[in-house]
């Protein structure tokens, strides 16, 4: 009995003590919280990432990354940025998000006009989140722009996939938007305690059970000898499926609510040891159909590459990752708000 | 089933149980026998069948060494022996080497003879030294033949050192064997101490290391001087924390059976030396070489020049044991020249005068580890051609711009790898946590939820496997 309450007290003096590290250095999330209209958003607080990349940010009520949003200023220009985790950049420090630097970049331009940029990036949302939240952000934030960030991994996983919050189905010829309203995680241990266990959540709110459960998950996951190259299988896939009815769906959409106001933005993903190898099926269906329904769309494809050609940095990757891999580092954030900066001169000119 | 996967953690438990709860000691033989058996057949089933070969060849050929009274049927005994293992490991390992160089060499005469599609058995190198040296053993009546032809296959196939070592030596080996088999409290603590030890230099060095290492040994053309020299100080780590953490889960894993396993590492890194390097790393393969092939040579015995000839030999043999390229064979020829320049300076130079500060010692302890860090740039490469290629870009003798890859993994690690190696020898020296005192839980438990929290999930194979 003496050795078993040892143990125990063993066990959880071992887990606090990491709790207390974890928490101070490395992963820290807010935690979630529920939202009538945006649904299940970060709570207001402090997030820290260091899987890739580092920042130390402030989270505010509406699940965003930055402080509060003020009322609207009469010459007030606001530009609100959409995305996914390469928008909201968690990896890179507050001032270096391609949001802010487009900020600043125009501040300097334009000094007779307030300039305000908005970061909406959310982890793992997709255009099914824009289109359907779309009248919230055009009240609530009353933008003059709304840049909306897209990649590949919107429609070929995000999108379509079922267990997030708002995805889309194939609907005959078409597709419906769908929003489920009693949604608890797109977790997959998150799930299993909100739905099975729903007294334990309050577990959630540690990191050791956070970071150690999904490690566990992931090494059970992971079978020995395993090698294939998930960029491969990703390309594998994204060349195997026809998604340009997706993405006529989607910009029409998107048009139809956020009318000119909208910009969509593409986020290319390179293979740098081969800038030869053409562009992704989804780019070159984005080009046409935004040509179709006259929508403003910018693609720093060139940008990435003469930079990486004259600086030998890749624009993803950091460098407790690999470079070229994963997300947006700062470079890349640079070449997007430089391309976004040159977009908007012209506009703000307007 | 490596030692760092979920399924060993189950096979080893299993294993552990059957052993509390049998009585017999040649019960328990038998179930380590049939164990490391299922170890090896985990692999693949069809090399269990060479295993079998190779130890019931050199059982039998044991057994005529030691009961012929003629040397010269004694040499054929011996001579049969080692010409069947080295044979076998030629087949295995060196045949489509040959083969391929024998390609280049008769390239002009338009002769091109097709490579075999051979598998190579995992650990052949290590299991085919162990049962030479058994014989050798025999021959020159250091050892006796084992009691028991199980007595044998347990030593060949005990599972914690089948794969990679250490390399057993059957005098001290054998002995333990036919003790009794006693699983003790005191020892599954100990080697559990020792074991996590190995997880932490495999797990949390060697594995987020090779994150780094991997890719940029793979396009080292992408990356800048800079990011090679980083690459290849990681890979020292790597491959010191991959094969000292294997060694240390073989050596706790014994442990906790009851079995001593000697030491294979010594904080190599520190040593201000190769001769020094070479007592510290991979010692019980060192102390082989020396023993079987650098002594028979005629070691130092038939002077100066000969014993510098000896080591090069030696060395160049060790790289080529390491594996079928050329790329080894430089290395071990580099290794083998550095001994004899260390060789050749002690004795004109150290034994006449004394030099003793820090400051020389510093210098000595920064070449020997920057020879080293070289030198397992070939060791790394997947040919020669790419290593000729990183070594210019590292001296900047081409255009050395690249990807600028300044990885936190190797500032991480660092620290990590001196305090694993402070807790090593402290635990060799006898520092030993009671695992049924609070202090004892609580650390086994910080050091696993750490594994847990921090350690990449992407478990990389030992180095050493394939060789």
């Amino acid at each position: 009995m003496k050795v078993i309450i040892k143990s125990l007290l063993g066990m959880i003096c071992a887990l606090l003590l990491w709790e207390v590290i974890l928490e101070n250095t490395l992963e820290h999330s807010p935690g979630f919280t529920h939202h009538p209209i945006l649904g299940r958003i970060n709570k207001p607080g402090i997030a820290m990432e260091a899987v890739e990349g580092f920042s130390r940010t402030r989270i505010n009520s509406l699940g965003m990354r930055g402080g509060e949003i003020l009322p609207k200023a009469k010459n007030e220009y606001r530009i609100l940025c959409l995305g996914d985790s390469y928008t909201k950049a968690l990896h890179v420090s507050d001032d270096r998000t391609f949001a802010e630097l487009l900020q600043k970049k125009l501040r300097s331009l334009y000094k007779s006009k307030l300039i305000n940029t908005i970061n909406g990036g959310r982890d793992g949302a997709s255009p099914a989140y824009y289109i359907q939240l779309a009248s919230f952000y055009n009240s609530t934030i009353q933008p003059d722009a709304v840049v909306v960030e897209i990649n590949d991994v919107d429609f070929v996983d995000f999108m379509v996939d079922q267990k997030k919050q708002f995805h889309v189905v194939k609907e005959n010829n078409t597709f419906k938007p769908v929003y489920i309203k009693n949604f608890s995680s797109d977790n997959a241990l998150s799930k299993v305690i909100l739905n099975k266990f729903p007294q334990l959540s309050f577990l959630l709110e540690y990191s050791v059970v956070r970071v150690g459960g999904e490690n566990l998950r992931k090494s059970f996951a992971t079978k020995e000898g395993n090698t294939e190259n998930p960029n491969q299988k990703f390309k594998k896939v994204l060349e195997s499926q026809n998604y340009q009815p997706l993405v006529d769906w989607t910009v029409q959409q998107l048009k139809n609510k956020y009318k000119e106001k909208l910009v969509i933005l593409y986020l290319p993903f390179f293979d740098y040891q081969n800038f030869n190898a053409r562009e992704s099926p989804i780019e070159n269906s984005l080009k046409a159909i935004t040509k179709k329904y006259e929508v403003n769309f910018v693609d720093p494809r060139q940008d990435f590459i003469e930079s990486y050609q004259l600086h030998h940095q890749p624009a993803y990757g950091f460098n407790n990752t690999t470079p070229g891999i994963g997300h947006m580092n700062e470079i890349g954030h640079e070449i997007i708000a430089d391309s976004l900066a040159d977009f908007f001169k012209e506009r703000i000119a307007e | 089933m490596i030692f760092s996967s979920i399924e060993y953690f189950i096979f080893f438990v299993v294993v552990l149980l059957l052993m509390i709860l049998v009585k017999s000691s040649s019960v328990k033989r038998a179930i380590l026998v049939g164990a490391s058996y299922y170890f090896y057949a985990y692999w693949n089933y069809r090399f269990i069948f060479l295993m079998l070969a190779l130890t019931f060849v050199n059982y039998y050929a044991g057994l005529k060494i030691e009961a012929s009274k003629d040397t010269k049927e004694k040499n054929r005994w011996l001579t049969a022996s080692i010409i069947f293992d080295l044979g076998l490991l030629g087949f295995f390992k060196y045949l489509n080497f040959f083969i391929g160089s024998a390609n280049v060499i008769f390239n002009p005469l338009n002769i091109q003879l097709p490579l075999l599609g051979i598998i190579l058995p995992i650990g052949i190198s290590f299991i085919t030294f162990e049962v030479i040296s058994y014989t050798i053993d025999i021959y020159r009546g250091v050892n006796k033949s084992a009691k028991s032809f199980w007595d044998f296959a347990l030593l060949v196939a005990f599972f914690p050192h089948l794969i990679a070592g250490p390399i057993l030596k059957p005098k001290q080996f054998l002995p333990e064997i036919r003790h009794d088999i006693i699983i003790r409290r005191k020892n599954v603590s100990y080697g559990i101490q020792i074991f996590l030890l190995g997880l932490v230099r495999k797990l949390f060095i060697a594995d987020r290391l090779a994150l780094f290492v991997d890719p940029v040994f793979a396009e080292p053309g992408d990356y800048s001087a800079i990011t090679l020299w980083l690459a290849v100080i990681a890979y020292a780590m790597q491959i010191y924390c991959d094969f000292c953490g294997y060694t240390d889960m073989a050596i706790g894993s014994a442990k906790c059976l009851g079995f001593d396993i000697p030491k294979n590492f010594d904080i190599p890194y520190i040593s201000q030396s190769v001769t020094e390097f070479w007592r510290r790393w991979h010692i019980s393969l060192s102390s082989w070489l020396r023993d079987y092939l650098y002594i028979p040579l005629g070691g130092n015995r038939k002077g100066k020049q000969r014993q510098y000839i000896n080591l090069l030999i030696t060395m160049l043999l060790g790289g080529l044991w390491h594996g079928a390229s050329w790329n080894f064979v430089v290395w071990g020829g580099l290794h083998g020249t550095a001994l004899v320049i260390h060789k050749i300076y002690t004795d004109n130079v150290q034994s006449r005068y004394t030099i003793k500060s820090w400051l020389y010692n510093w210098f000595a302890w920064f070449v020997t580890l920057t020879f080293i860090c070289i030198t397992w740039v070939l060791f790394r490469s997947t040919n020669f051609s790419v290593s000729l290629y990183m070594l210019k870009k590292m001296f900047y003798l081409i255009d050395p711009v690249g990807i600028n890859w300044y990885a936190t993994s190797l500032l991480l690690c660092l620290p990590v790898l001196i305090l694993t190696d402070f807790f090593g020898k402290k635990l060799t020296q006898g520092l030993k946590l009671r695992l049924t005192t609070f202090r004892g839980i609580f650390f086994i438990f910080f050091v696993i939820f750490g594994l847990i929290l921090l350690a990449p999930h992407n478990s990389s194979p030992f180095i050493y496997f394939q060789f």
